[in-house]
């Protein structure tokens, strides 16, 4: 069967049509702001929190690139040591009144890998009572 | 119609607006001299009818207060001029040019050598109006009898009232009260107007013979005024209540202002040509913006009560303000723009999860009103001032439970350079429940460590009361002072106070006893951090840009905190434990808090005048 330059054609072009797709879907799927909120919202310490709280809201929902990151490990790398090098991650920070008043307040942050959505850090604010 | 020219207008705007102002300020004979001024004869006959020993109360001008960060044109102690400030006027109409009207209380025969001071400008008499018998039922306060007894007198057949009703744990029982005194109300014959955001709180209108039913009702705290209300001799008979007059006086001004605006729109307005009503419409607008602010002005309440609650004002009119002693304030920063924290004020910052010296910015709002509590200058306020309003701070921010321990561990090491003598904390690490044994944190232990480094430490108690064995962690540690929170139902006499609900109860986990003291943490008004809004579940409550209402434990620690720095101005080598015993056996048993589960609670009294 002689090949056409239809043929090639097309073949060419589904091929980048698939390629494109797959660099889209797998290589470079990142986590939403929206996705990342959802994330740290049904992590197990949020939902205790959820349980036990008069109220809670969403403080701060931010993407911190490779910059900022290395940047907080330069001013305490112990504390942030398990963030990654070489892409971003999703900063979800929680307010909430806890009960039986709604008078204490703690926050919770989560540091979310942007490619991944793997919770990386999990700090837990203390309580201002 | 003959048109009323605009400058004839203006000028009209002005004298009423003077008449009304100098209803209570009647003395155009008074001019300054070079050294003190002379008295109108009008004042001095009046003056002539009444004692030496007798108190007056009167409005002072001073000269410009130019720099608000220096003291400048106030004396060091006006107590020694026989003044007693009550307060230092900021509204508009009351400002004039570089001048501020002080209102104040002052013997009368002091009056003459008050009257020499350079800095003094005019002396006016408050004319105080016709005497009524204040009413003996304790919830009738700031003025109201006299609107009741004017609006009997006048035939009036409501007046519009506040009514304030119980604190609530939750909004379902916030609701249920607002539904059984709105249901007292409409069955009384009256209307109620409007709710309060936070369910604390509703208008109404009502007939006056029906108050007393009102405050029948047990879950009413208390009824103020919200219309205007006439100067009465009994509203002004101490500083509480002539605050309160003030505000009355100013929402008078706003009904004043209201009619004027009226009167402008139906005899002026028609008959002013095109351009001229555009001008005057500016006009309009100017007017009622200022009558809206003047009639809003809040009631006098909260940290000026607290503060003169647990005494501190005695303590301060002995010229002690904590001057000299550095408070350490482990919190979420503070707003570093705030006027009542000048650059001064503030000895350090740290920033322990940066673990740097940047900023210690306070974003949530939490830091700030509990450093104002503690040394806020009230620059701004003078109602607003912390009980050590000269003692300065280190800022110590923290934001994680992680960061608690560090951040005492920076203090200990840093004591000695920045002269720490107290740590103040209403923080608590979120991992471990309440009710332990002094043990049961790092933080914990880390405070008894600061304790032993000769840094008194004040922890607030927590809030989980009413039951027992509810202390939070640190405040189980073993030296460090402890606070629970009272109510101090707004008013300066102790005998009403009440243990809040919400306060942690001892004893701790080991048996020990716990909280050490009590203080007002209960709608206390301190600083606002910019920007910050951390008002929830009616607990907080936004008073103005600058200040903010809140409650909690959090806010009773920082009273101690101050008193602290009270104690060590007058006793700078006392020991934390030498403060600690002064701060409890200073403080009084309160047969209403038997039910505290602490053997002894305390409120804390006023001995500290003889700290000096």
């Amino acid at each position: 069967m002689a090949i056409s330059d239809k043929h090639v054609t097309f073949f060419l072009l589904l091929g980048i049509l698939l390629f494109a797709s797959y660099q889209t879907l797998i290589v470079n799927s990142t986590i939403t702001k929206e996705e990342a909120i959802e994330i740290s919202r049904g992590s197990p310490t949020m939902q205790e929190y959820i349980e036990n709280a008069t109220e809670y809201f969403l403080a701060e929902a931010e993407y911190l690139n490779v910059t900022i990151v290395k940047s907080m490990k330069e001013q305490n790398l112990e504390r942030y040591c398990s963030l990654p090098d070489d892409h971003g991650v999703w900063e979800i920070v929680w307010g909430i009144r806890l009960k039986p008043y709604g008078i204490d307040f703690t926050s919770l942050w989560h540091y979310i890998d942007k490619e991944t959505g793997e919770i990386l850090l999990e700090l837990r604010g203390v309580i201002h009572t | 119609m003959k048109k009323v020219g605009e400058g004839t207008f203006v000028l009209l705007l002005f004298a009423f607006l003077l008449s009304s102002q100098l209803s209570v300020n009647a003395s155009n004979n008074m001019l300054p001299k070079a050294q003190g001024i002379s008295l109108s004869s009008e004042f001095t006959d009046k003056l002539k009818t009444l004692q030496p020993n007798d108190v007056i109360h009167v409005w002072v001008d001073i000269e410009a207060w130019v720099d608000r960060f220096n003291d400048t044109y106030l004396p060091a102690d006006p107590a020694l001029y026989g003044i007693r400030w009550i307060m230092i006027t900021f509204a508009p109409g009351v400002k004039q040019n570089n001048m501020f009207w002080v209102l104040a209380e002052v013997d009368v025969g002091k009056v003459q050598e008050i009257s020499k001071i350079p800095w003094v400008k005019n002396i006016t008499l408050i004319e105080t109006g016709e005497y009524v018998e204040p009413s003996s039922n304790p919830k009738i306060v700031g003025g109201l009898h006299c609107a009741v007894q004017r609006a009997m007198c006048e035939g009036n057949k409501s007046i519009q009232v506040i009514v304030y009703v119980e604190d609530q744990t939750t909004q379902i029982q916030r609701d249920a009260i607002l539904e059984n005194i709105t249901a007292l109300i409409n069955q009384l014959g009256g209307e109620v107007l409007k709710t309060g955001s936070y369910k604390n709180k509703l208008v109404a209108q009502i007939p006056p013979q029906v108050i007393e039913n009102i405050t029948d009702n047990s879950y009413v705290s208390s009824i103020y005024s919200r219309g205007p209300v006439v100067f009465c001799r009994e509203a002004l008979s101490n500083k509480q209540n002539t605050e309160q007059a003030f505000y009355c006086f100013a929402n008078d001004l706003a009904i004043k202002l209201g009619c004027f605006v009226v009167l402008g729109l139906i005899i002026d307005f028609p008959t002013a040509d095109r351009k001229a009503r555009r001008r005057r419409l500016t006009l309009y607008v100017t007017v009622i913006l200022s009558t809206v602010f003047l009639s809003t002005l809040p009631s006098a309440q909260a940290l000026d009560i607290s503060t003169a609650t647990i005494r501190a004002t005695n303590v301060w009119d002995a010229g002690n303000r904590g001057s000299g002693v550095n408070v350490a304030v482990i919190d979420n920063g503070i707003d570093f723009n705030h006027p009542d924290f000048p650059p001064e004020a503030i000895r350090a910052s740290w920033n322990i999860p940066n673990n740097n010296a940047t900023l210690a910015q306070d974003t949530w709002g939490h830091g700030t009103h509990v450093a104002g509590i503690i040394a806020g200058r009230g620059v701004n306020n003078t109602l607003y001032r912390g009980v050590a309003w000269e003692a300065d701070l280190i800022v110590v921010r923290i934001i994680f439970d992680e960061d608690l321990e560090d951040a005492v561990r920076w203090i200990i090491d840093n004591k000695d350079q920045y002269n720490i003598r107290i740590i103040s904390s209403s923080a608590s690490p979120s991992n471990v429940p309440p009710g332990g044994d002094g043990r049961d944190s790092p933080y914990a232990i880390a405070l008894d460590d600061a304790v032993d480094a000769g840094i008194v430490v004040i922890q607030a108690a927590g809030n989980h009361g009413p039951d027992p064995q509810t202390i939070d962690s640190p405040g189980n540690a073993f030296n460090v002072i402890t606070v629970g929170a009272i109510n101090d139902q707004n008013t300066q006499d102790i005998s009403d106070d009440i243990l809040a609900g919400f306060s942690s109860r001892g004893p701790t986990g080991d048996g020990r006893t716990k909280p050490d003291v009590v203080a007002p943490g209960v709608r206390i008004i301190s600083c606002r951090a910019a920007g910050t809004d951390i008002r929830v579940q009616g607990w907080d409550t936004y008073i103005d840009d600058n200040y903010v209402e809140c409650t909690g434990t959090s806010m009773a620690a920082p009273h101690v905190a101050g008193v602290a720095a009270l104690i060590l101005q007058a006793h700078p080598t006392w020991t934390p434990q030498m403060v600690k015993n002064a701060i409890k056996e200073s403080a009084i048993i309160n047969d209403q808090h038997t039910n505290c589960y602490c053997n002894k609670c305390h409120i804390i009294l006023p001995q500290f005048k003889h700290t000096n």
